[in-house]
């Protein structure tokens, strides 16, 4: 029981964090979100800490505390942006609390659910057995009666883009599928556009496609790789190269 | 009221004073649940810091140049088999500001102290 309800104030934090970090840039709502989720894994696997400070309790009490905080943050980060930006950040954040009204109004009248009182006679209420638990691989990684998620790799290709030659990539790190992305069922494939410069290391980098808790991962990746040099009537120069990231989950 | 530019609010000179400790002791990188547990032990309270305060304090004192962040490597979380930390390191500037803040503490000297001797 009790874990269970840890379970559910955990949910509530991570519900409560993606709806206050919507529509903000993608940067900063991705750290936020990492943040969050890390302080709540941490608490959680802490062997050393007061049972209290693992309890449902605390953790919503954390979060209540620091709703204000979570609301002045956002309107920092809102103020900062450009109108454009404003006005998108405002339709995500209706769009999320029409879907939390339409999710609490089905949860409210769905199969099985008890009617209310003057709406229709006990005998015309029908039960429905309850859903099938979800399969192992859609469980939450937090979850210890479960073996850990296995580690995923996306796979990565690159061509070079104008004249000069695909250069020779002599160190390749290849990009984690992040665990959580995996666990949330999240593919995709990120276009990323790689400046090596003359030592053969990647200087910058842009990303040409997105996709949400992806993004990083390809971009810290690729930020390890190394080139052999590319050469020019006898010069180093720097290249340009677009790099496709394919996640995809086993 | 709005704050003066530059002003610390008191808990994030207690974040820069935490902070100092643990690199004292040899954590030089510390996430934000380290440094919340950090904050509770010294002033001996059961709750940790709210999430929303604590991570919008970090993210004050790493604009003001107190603190620098990093992402973790995804290879050591996955590793783990748990989320990506923020790492976060005190700054020469945020350690002379734990330095100031401890030196402020001191200097103020209990009323009770300073007592007055009444005449005979």
């Amino acid at each position: 029981m009790r874990r269970a309800l840890l379970r559910a104030a955990v949910s509530i934090v991570r519900f409560w964090t993606t709806i206050y970090t919507a529509g903000i840039p993608e940067t900063l709502r991705g750290a936020r979100r990492e943040e969050v989720e890390s302080d709540l894994w941490e608490a959680q696997h802490d062997s050393q800490s007061e049972p209290i400070r693992i309890s449902p309790l605390h953790v919503i009490a954390r979060l209540a505390a620091g709703i204000p905080d979570d609301l002045g943050w956002r309107l920092e980060q809102v103020n900062a942006m450009t109108r454009t930006a404003r006005v998108s950040a405002l339709v995500v954040v209706t769009c999320a609390l029409l879907a939390i009204g339409g999710g609490i109004a089905s949860w409210m009248t769905r199969p099985g659910s008890p009617p209310a009182p003057s709406l229709r006679p006990l005998r015309s209420r029908v039960m429905y057995p309850p859903p099938p638990p979800p399969p192992a691989a859609l469980r939450s990684p937090f979850d210890k009666s479960t073996p850990a998620v296995p580690l995923n790799y996306a796979q990565t290709s690159y061509a070079s883009i104008g004249n000069l030659p695909l250069p020779k990539r002599i160190k390749d790190v290849r990009p984690v599928h992040p665990p959580i992305a995996v666990w949330a069922g999240v593919n995709g494939t990120v276009l990323v556009e790689a400046t090596i410069d003359e030592t053969g290391r990647v200087a910058d980098t842009r990303l040409l496609q997105s996709v949400p808790m992806l993004d990083q991962s390809a971009i810290d990746a690729l930020g390890r790789w190394e080139f052999a040099p590319t050469t020019v009537n006898g010069e180093a120069v720097p290249i340009t190269i677009r790099v496709t990231v394919d996640y995809k989950s086993q | 009221m709005r704050r003066k530019p530059g002003a610390l609010v008191p808990l994030e000179t207690a974040i820069c004073r935490s902070a100092a400790v643990m690199t004292g002791r040899g954590t030089t990188e510390f996430h934000g649940y380290d440094l919340a547990r950090q904050l509770a032990d010294e002033r001996s309270r059961r709750f940790l810091t709210a999430y929303g305060t604590l991570y919008r304090a970090l993210a004050r004192l790493e604009q003001m140049g107190l603190l620098r962040s990093r992402r973790e490597d995804p290879e050591i979380a996955a590793r783990g088999n748990r989320p990506i930390r923020r790492l976060y390191t005190l700054t020469a500037l945020g350690e002379a500001a734990a330095r100031e803040a401890a030196g402020t503490a001191t200097e103020r000297a209990p009323r009770h102290a300073r007592r007055r001797v009444a005449p005979a």
